[in-house]
């Protein structure tokens, strides 16, 4: 008797948690159907058999005759484009989800605390200055991530020193972000005509401009930060209900915070150096897929991640398709639909409200 | 069975002083009440045991060992504290708030047998049916009953409460106070209980402290420590005192400034 209980009890649990895994593998699949459109869009027009004949014919050469030019234009072009977008879509979401769950605050992300800004301005100091021809392009990276640093550690400290609400914060995330982009402009203004075009377009988000070159260190900088980050997971649940119960619990939560922070903002600097400005994945993937699965950031920071990614990858599929032939950079297309899309969320928002 | 043992302790908030050379022991299976008036350092002290805050003086032992040196799990896995005002910023169950007391006993990850352990203790108090509702929507009676759940879970030797029955009406005071006192029977435990209403201290405490300006003004049974003299100077209210079942029953009267008191009595 009292064991059957029991088991309805566990049982319930085990429902909820199963459901959370089936939305993860939801968005797994969604990931999988959106990258097999994104494969036959593009300026180019190649028929749907003809795109997947030359990535069969990839793998066993000689299927198909396959001429070069779609070979080419498959395989050097459309599947880096759409592993970019995937890669930045997950990794501005994970750092997104990260940085509301260790500063409890629904607004965080890496753009509304300045933390993009800071990566931005970075990275325009590396391209203006010609030092990317030096070190190439991973010196972009590390200077990047050195003032994506700043930002993420001044709201940080901020935030210690004295007991800031989320509204404050995220004003302190703003006036970071005028700062960096008037130290931005003060570069440009000192730059040649045509670094400031090349930093211009940078600017604007784009997945469009990865090798498979570029690809390897990007993907192995995001799979280590994930692996490290996931793990956390429980013990960012803990620290949802406030810093002395979370202590009071076990967790150090100084050092959790600072250790999230870091690998968070490289992220961000990872993702921002490879595609640019890509605005509000960070800040609405989460809170679309917490509205989705709970507030559990065992299957919440996964889950947010396969969601941004999917959600990037749509909107650069939208991207490709609005003005055909043209090309968009996606972060225009991000900006348009998240905001009106955060916008959406803010009216609807009832019942379990947690900003 | 573990002891806590509190030598010398001293804390400040920058420029305010609020703990000055506080010792004492809590003894397993006993129920330790603190009281004092606002700002006398309670919730401090409570903090103290448990590392929330360092003391600047002072050595706090668990058993044997001094705290400051403890993995902050290892102190979790004796010691359970639960806080004044529980809230989430991001909304979960009732279930996944009661797991999280597993955390100090897994490396990062809640198994099969954590899970158990959840619904039996979520059986003991009567929350099963609580168990997917949402931690924020519970009244503030049953959020206590759940910090409990949590701390049983979390197998601590120790209970710290916070103030556990502030916000709470008659009734749920009571069921709070009735909880605590039978889990500290039952499982041979002790629990810290910081509180406000001296009734309630007198009734379920073995044992209280009476906090005055950072020391232990009295310490003893509540018969010793709930005195018209006591309550006088640590809280400036003059009180009348009646027996009740044995023990003493506070009714407040006037408050009154203590320095004047003793100026007319001289």
């Amino acid at each position: 008797m009292i064991l059957s209980d029991l088991s309805k009890t566990r049982k319930q649990y085990r429902a909820f948690i199963g459901k959370k895994i089936f939305i993860i593998f939801v968005f797994i699949f969604l990931i999988f159907v959106l990258s097999g459109i994104a494969v036959t869009i593009g300026p180019m027009k190649f028929s749907f058999q003809d795109v997947y004949k030359t990535i069969i014919n990839h793998f066993h050469a000689g299927c198909f005759n396959i001429p070069e030019m779609s070979e080419a234009v498959i395989w050097k072009i459309r599947i880096p484009r759409i592993l970019t977008a995937l890669l930045a879509g997950f990794g501005l979401a994970l750092a997104g989800v990260q940085m509301q769950g260790i500063l409890r605050n629904p607004l965080a992300s890496p753009f509304t605390l300045g933390i993009s800004a800071g990566a931005g301005f970075g990275a325009s100091l590396a391209v203006l200055m010609g030092i990317s021809f030096i070190g190439g392009k991973y010196f972009l990276i590390g200077n990047a991530f050195l003032f994506s640093l700043i930002p993420a550690f001044a709201i940080f400290f901020l935030s210690r020193i004295r007991r800031i609400s989320p509204g404050v914060m995220i004003l302190a995330g703003i006036s970071l972000t005028y700062i960096f982009s008037a130290g931005g402009t003060l570069i440009s203004y000192f730059s040649q005509a045509e670094d400031l075009k090349a930093l211009y377009v940078w600017m604007m988000g784009d997945v469009g401009k990865t090798t498979w070159a570029d690809l390897g260190p990007f993907a192995i900088v995001l799979i280590i930060s994930t692996v490290m980050l996931f793990w956390k997971g429980w013990a960012l649940n803990i620290m949802n209900a406030g810093d002395e119960t979370a202590k009071s619990l076990g967790v150090n939560v100084e050092r959790t915070r600072i250790f999230i922070m870091a690998i968070s903002s490289l992220i961000t600097a990872s993702v921002i150096c490879f595609t640019g400005m890509i605005g509000f994945v960070g800040l609405v993937a989460p809170h679309i897929t917490r509205s989705l699965i709970g507030a559990d950031n065992r299957f919440l920071v996964p889950a947010s991640g396969f969601f941004g990614a999917a959600f990037l990858l749509g909107a650069d599929i939208i991207s490709m398709k609005i003005v055909e032939p043209s090309v968009l950079p996606v972060g225009i297309i991000t900006a348009l639909l998240g905001g009106p899309l955060f916008f959406l969320l803010i009216i609807k928002r009832k019942g379990r409200q947690y900003w | 069975m573990v002891t806590l043992k509190i030598k010398n302790i001293e804390f400040s908030y920058p420029g305010i002083p609020v703990l000055k050379d506080i010792s004492l022991e809590i003894m397993p299976g006993e129920v330790l009440a603190i009281v004092g008036k606002n700002g006398a350092g309670k919730s401090t002290l409570i903090k103290c045991m448990n590392r929330i805050l360092e003391p600047e003086k002072g050595v706090v032992f668990l058993g044997e060992r001094d705290l400051k040196i403890m993995q902050r799990k290892d102190i979790a896995k004796s010691m359970a504290y639960l806080s004044q005002k529980a809230s989430y910023t991001f909304p979960i169950t009732v279930f996944d708030a009661v797991l999280s007391g597993r955390y100090p006993h897994r490396a990062w990850n809640s198994d099969k047998e954590d899970e158990i352990k959840v619904s039996e203790v979520l059986k003991i108090l009567e929350l099963e049916s609580l168990s997917m509702r949402y931690f924020n929507e519970i009244s503030g009676g049953q959020q206590q009953q759940v910090l409990i759940a949590r701390a049983l879970v979390q197998e601590a030797a120790i209970f710290l409460f916070d103030e556990p029955t502030s916000d709470l009406d008659i009734k749920h005071q009571l069921e709070v106070m009735e909880t605590v006192r039978k889990i500290v029977r039952e499982k041979k435990v002790s629990a810290v209980v910081t509180i406000h209403d001296l009734n309630l201290a007198a009734r379920y405490a073995d044992r209280l402290i009476m906090l005055k300006n950072g020391l232990i003004f009295a310490a003893g049974s509540a018969a010793s420590v709930l005195t018209e003299e006591n309550i006088t100077q640590a809280y400036g209210v003059r009180v009348l005192i009646n027996q009740i079942e044995g023990k003493p029953h506070i009714i407040p009267m006037r408050p009154i400034d203590p320095e004047r008191r003793s100026e007319n009595n001289v």
